[in-house]
């Protein structure tokens, strides 16, 4: 049973009926009507980039690997997509905050959070590594002329 | 030839500059090839950022350097440990772990170093020979020509980059649509931005490969370690023995003996490289077969040098040719070359056959740098073979966080633009489930890539035939050639399925190659 939703013809389906959605708003979209004064379409390549998408995904739903279940889908559950959810959405709350606090003194935090999420033991080992390697990112960074957020480290000294 | 340009491209190539850049390309290469689970494409995504940094020639060695480095690199710790450090050298791990087992660790990774080396240099050669002649001829073409080989392009990409064609051109197709987002390329009219302001500029480059490339990647690697499913098999001989000086080297009439596999790898490679799609994994394994089939006294894939020299020749002879149809065509072939292709725009410098006119000293350096970076991958992988195998040992619990800071700092770091950030994590998932659902990211990239072209020769070959369709797209018997090709792919994949074909053989090598490990 559950194998059948992750079949190629299940992720076809959602897929098709995803992309249906997207080109019906291009097509309610007054830009996409628009001639320009070559006289085509302004909405004619978006729209063929999701008709050819369309095509495909109608096209996984009923070709002969329909039933097939994707190699690297068979072993991986909702709960795995939820931690690589969870992991970008970490990186995406630690930029928000290295850009105001400031790169040497956010990425030692988000490194030693990681690396202990990922089992690198002893403790010890992971705070040094997570020091360490900020440190000599910003190093190489500044020798390479690339100016990482300072945030509030300036203020401090 | 122009003299001026190619003096030109002497005094920007032979400069301290280009050369460093060009030995930081390679020594980087090496160790993210030697260390498994990075491939050619996430380093040269991580490393695209720079090139705001650098001159043409210094991004040029360093994204070379980088990719010759990383198919040599593959070979390390697919002999080391019996684990490819990259799919490219999968096909090595048959004899090569089998000769470390039996103590001659460094005689096999010499016999990868110098067939690597000696493939690329000659495969350099044919495309230095080559790429000039074909471009040429891609002048003449006109519009509706430069259109039915985008087409053409994207067809045999999607046949031939995995098993399940519609989901080859699936990802073509996501590549054509996030290429339309911003403005119109012939009247740049801003269109498909979602009503959101800072989508007019379009989805930048940087945090598209990154995203695509490393991030997905970093996620995938991620998950891994958090299942624990994937562990670097480390060998249970200590790696002092196995490379020491004392253990056994390889002879200048072991090297060449093995000229039949090394040609045979030549061959394949320099073919299979040049056409878009396919790449150095299948090269590899077909140069590999054909060897053992043609040289069955040679007990190729019981440990025998002679596995190594032509899976080795075959993977690393598509580095220079994989820029062929990038730099006669403009359009890239492979991920990779869609990369460099991507650093030469940042650079302002558009790959097409009109290159060889416009900026001829381009073509010269880059000529020159492929040429030279053979040299350099030679010196680094025979000095520091034995530092990279010990970094294949590197525990994916660093590099993953680690890559995923470098990810964050790289997109920024390009533009300064936040919204980058988020485009790139976006992106980076969106690139996680494809991989999840099989569908390969190389068409997408290169669609991406392509699309504003394909739209401006659409609409020229519109605007010289008056509007009228029929006349705009098969007008020219070339033309129609092209189209007649593309639809014959479509319909070859679907009866015969190269692609699914290509990828089992893949497949139960690797299955074979686990075996062999275990």
């Amino acid at each position: 049973m559950l194998s059948r939703f992750r079949s190629n013809q299940a992720i076809g389906f959602i897929l098709s009926v995803m992309l249906v959605l997207l080109f019906v708003y291009i097509w309610t979209r007054p830009w996409a009507h628009r001639e320009m004064r070559d006289g085509f379409l302004l909405g004619f390549f978006p729209m063929l980039g999701v008709g050819a998408m369309l095509f495909c995904t109608l096209a996984m739903t009923f070709d002969p690997l329909r039933k097939e279940v994707p190699e690297e889908l068979a072993s991986y559950s909702l709960y795995d997509t939820a931690k690589a959810l969870v992991m970008v959405i970490g990186v995406g709350i630690y930029f928000a905050i290295m850009r105001k606090i400031g790169f040497v003194l956010v990425t030692p935090v988000f490194l030693f959070i990681y690396m202990g999420w990922f089992g690198v033991r002893p403790w010890r080992t992971n705070l040094i590594l997570a020091v360490c390697i900020p440190l000599a990112t910003y190093l190489l960074f500044s020798v390479l002329g690339v100016r990482l957020p300072n945030g509030i480290l300036p203020a401090l000294f | 030839m122009n003299v001026d340009a190619f003096y030109e491209a002497l005094y920007l190539v032979f400069t301290v500059e280009t050369m460093f850049w060009l030995c930081v390309g390679v020594f980087l290469g090496v160790g993210l090839g030697a260390i498994p689970g990075l491939t050619a494409s996430t380093g040269i995504a991580l490393m695209l950022p720079l090139s705001y940094l650098l001159d043409i020639t210094g991004t040029l060695g360093l994204l070379i350097g980088l990719y010759k480095g990383a198919v040599f690199g593959g070979s390390i710790s697919a002999i080391s440990f019996g684990t490819p450090g990259a799919p490219d050298s999968a096909a090595t791990v048959y004899d090569g772990y089998k000769m470390t087992k039996r103590g001659k660790g460094r005689k096999a990774i010499l016999m990868a170093l110098y067939s690597s080396v000696t493939a690329d240099l000659l495969s350099d050669i044919i495309v230095i020979l080559i790429a000039p002649t074909i471009a040429l001829l891609a002048l003449q073409f006109g519009p509706t020509e430069r259109m039915w080989l985008m087409v053409v392009a994207i067809t045999l990409l999607g046949a031939l980059s995995g098993r399940h064609l519609a989901k080859g051109l699936l990802s073509a197709g996501i590549g054509l649509f996030l290429g339309t987002i911003g403005t119109d390329p012939v009247s740049s009219v801003p269109r498909n931005t979602f009503g959101q302001v800072w989508l007019r500029d379009g989805l930048h480059l940087v945090p598209l490969v990154i995203g695509i490339f490393a991030m997905s990647q970093m996620l995938e690697q991620g998950l891994d370690v958090l299942r624990k499913s994937k562990t670097v098999q480390v060998s249970t001989e200590k790696l002092g023995d196995i490379f020491g000086r004392k253990t056994e080297g390889l002879t200048f009439r072991e090297y060449i003996s093995a000229w039949r596999e090394m040609g045979i790898g030549l061959g394949v490679g320099t073919f299979i490289g040049a056409l878009p799609g396919l790449g150095a994994t299948v090269a590899s394994f077909l140069s590999y077969g054909i060897a053992k089939q043609a040289f069955p006294e040679k007990r190729i894939g019981e440990g025998s040098i002679y596995g190594i020299a032509a899976a080795e020749s075959g993977n690393n002879a598509t580095v220079g040719p994989t820029l062929v149809p990038l730099l006669a065509f403009g359009i890239p072939g492979s991920s990779t070359a869609a990369l460099i292709g991507a650093a030469l725009m940042l650079q302002g410098v558009t790959p097409s056959p009109r290159m060889f006119t416009l900026h001829p000293e381009v073509i010269y350096a880059l000529f020159m740098i492929l040429f030279i970076g053979n040299f350099v991958n030679l010196g680094i992988g025979r000095v520091l073979s034995f530092f990279y195998a010990r970094l294949g040992q590197l525990s994916p619990s660093i590099l993953v966080p680690t890559i995923m800071v470098m990810a964050v700092i790289g997109s920024y770091s390009a533009r300064g633009d936040v919204y980058d950030i988020y485009m790139m994590l976006g992106l980076g998932f969106m690139g996680f489930l494809m991989r999840r659902i099989g569908v390969p990211e190389a068409p997408l990239i290169i669609t991406f890539l392509i699309a504003p072209m394909l739209e401006d020769n659409l609409r020229r070959a519109l605007l010289i035939n008056r509007g009228e369709w029929m006349p705009a797209m098969f007008g020219s018997t070339l033309g129609i050639t092209m189209a007649a090709f593309a639809a014959l792919v479509i319909v070859i994949t679907i009866r015969v399925n190269v692609g699914a074909k290509l990828a089992t053989v893949g497949r139960m090598s690797g299955d074979t190659a686990k075996s062999d490990r275990e």
